[in-house]
């Protein structure tokens, strides 16, 4: 099964939620002319990113209606926005909310906060506590929100889970831009996606967003990796693009026929050993 | 001997095009369309305002030169050359009137005092321009006179934006050739010329090279002074720049607000500057 998929990398306008839903409409418009099976925003992309004290201003239920009124946009494709969800106990999340066919089917709260150099999560949201894959029309779907894919553990837990294709929404900033033209960080992003693909025979779905807030450069570079850690397709650098890429579910199958690291993963034995590490037991 | 040469290389055209992006939409994000900055005839304020004519068209950049009478001339022949040769019409502002006009009645004051008052004064025809022209001002203060506190606080620190002040002086010198800058310009020895003869590395006490590449182990690297010194870093020089990071520190950030209610500025009362925008 081929699906095509948008990647929308754009600009949010911080903390303009009437602009941004607008832009949303627009982008999804635009997909939809062109076949998109999947559509996929950058983490935040509702609301933009460094919202600070504007986290309460800009949050919304799963259920909000102009949330609704994006997917049914969206019609037959799937869909993948950002923003800052609103428990019914008042706890604010950075989530990425899926849709198909107009109707909500997975909300994934960021598990992994970024509080440290420019960053400071943990002081604004929650932390999600859960991550899992869900079955899509696109294959089986894992959804991660940026730093939630630099920790391997949710990434395997993904791939155990049956992930196939694994869509990771971003907002990163240039961090240490030195000789080579490329921020070290996005090297770092390309070499740890690109491992990840490659050794576990997933496809990965990166999408970064453009634009500057306050200083910080996000780089953009959205991309699709395949399965043999193949780039499908790629986006500029800080400019705005929709760019369009196909997985193959097929091209899983061979690449997992090839490198059987998923068939042989041992469960149990990683539970127990965890298990141990947890409870501070000496190595034998 | 100081170790020099290690991770301060940069990107000249990455670095440049980065800086083009954000100037274009931190300005036009609070609504303006035009920049003014002070052009001193030196390095750091002719990469600010070749950067600003990339972003926005010389014809939207208002550099503006402000001599006392006792500058050195060569710094508003440089300020001059540097505009013309990218397409601006420089403004001059000579401020020597009403420098002299306060000390008439503060005859004593030193030249420390009388530096900062012409930072101050040069700032506060830089915001008038602002109001007046719709312009949005641009600081010229790089990566080392930030961590050192080697400026005028709200003199030449004051800015809405600050192009280069993540770049060290010896990375700026290097974005500065790449921008194909006037080489009276870039090969002149750096001064703040707020008296004769004064030179920002004799008065330092330290090379810009030196220093920048201990700061780059001290704040980008985190390195500890026992680490320095094994790689080559003279004791002294390290703990001499360690004390002066500290000392500095209120230079960068904004006055402190003495916490009364529930909700403070810059404490608990937390937004980004787009907020406004």
């Amino acid at each position: 099964m081929v699906s095509k998929i948008a990647l929308i990398q754009c600009d949010p306008r911080l903390g303009d939620l009437e602009n941004n839903f607008e832009m949303h409409r627009l982008k999804i418009a635009e997909a939809v002319a062109e076949g998109a099976d999947l559509i996929v925003f950058p983490e935040l992309s509702l609301t933009g990113y460094l919202l600070q004290d504007m986290v309460p201003d800009v949050s919304m239920a799963a259920d909000d209606p102009r949330l609704c009124a994006l997917a049914e946009a969206a019609g037959g494709a799937a869909l993948c926005v950002g923003g800052i969800e609103e428990s019914r106990r008042h706890a604010q999340y950075i989530a990425c909310f899926y849709f198909e066919g107009g109707n909500l089917r997975h909300v994934h709260r960021k598990v992994y906060l970024a509080s440290y150099g420019v960053f400071d999560e943990a002081r604004y949201v929650g932390r999600g506590d859960h991550i899992r894959a869900i079955d899509s029309t696109v294959g089986r779907l894992g959804l991660t929100i940026c730093e939630d894919t630099w920790h391997p553990s949710a990434i395997n837990i993904l791939l155990l889970d049956g992930a196939e294709l694994i869509v990771v929404q971003t907002a990163s900033p240039v961090r240490e831009l030195r000789e080579g033209g490329l921020p070290q960080n996005a090297q770092t992003w390309r070499d740890t996606l690109r491992s990840y693909a490659r050794l576990y025979g997933v496809y990965i779905v990166f999408v970064n967003r453009v634009g500057t807030e306050d200083g910080l450069v996000y780089w953009g570079q959205s991309t699709i990796l395949g399965p043999h850690g193949e780039c499908v397709v790629e986006a500029p650098l800080y400019d705005e693009a929709v760019v369009y890429g196909e997985v193959d579910r097929e091209r899983v199958r061979q690449a997992r026929l090839t490198n059987p690291v998923l068939r042989d993963e041992r469960i149990d034995f990683t539970i127990r050993e965890l298990r141990r590490i947890q409870n501070g037991e000496d190595q034998e | 001997m100081t170790p020099r040469g290690t991770g301060l290389t940069i990107d000249c055209a990455a670095t440049a095009d980065v800086i083009v992006r954000a100037l274009r939409r931190e300005v036009e994000r609070v609504g303006f369309s035009k920049v003014t900055l002070g052009l001193s005839g030196g390095l750091d304020s002719a990469v600010v305002a070749s950067l600003a004519a990339r972003a926005f068209g010389p014809e939207n950049v208002i550099p503006i030169c402000m001599p006392y009478v006792k500058s050195n001339p060569e710094s508003l022949t440089h300020g001059k050359l540097v505009a013309v040769s990218l397409g601006m019409q420089p403004r001059v502002e000579d401020i020597t009137r009403q420098i002299d006009l306060y000390f008439e009645s503060h005859p004593d004051a030193n030249r420390a005092r009388r530096g900062n008052k012409m930072a101050r004064e040069r700032m506060t025809i830089l915001y008038d321009c602002s109001m007046a022209e719709g312009a949005l001002v641009l600081g010229t203060s790089n990566k080392t006179e930030l961590l050192l506190g080697y400026s005028t606080i709200f003199g030449d620190s004051a800015a809405a934006l600050m192009p280069i002040g993540d770049l060290y002086k010896t990375q700026v010198f290097a974005l500065a050739e790449s921008l194909g800058l006037p080489r009276e310009i870039r090969e002149k020895v750096p001064s703040a010329d707020l008296w004769e003869g004064q030179s920002d590395e004799a008065e330092l006490g330290f090379l810009y090279a030196d220093v920048d590449a201990l700061l780059l182990e001290l704040v980008d690297r985190r390195q500890r002074p026992q680490a320095l010194h094994d790689i080559g870093f003279e004791p002294g020089f390290v703990e001499q720049i360690r004390a002066r990071l500290r000392q500095q520190q209120y230079k960068r950030k904004m006055p402190v607000v003495i916490k009364l209610s529930s909700r403070t500025v810059d404490k608990d009362f937390l937004y980004p500057r787009d907020w406004s925008g």
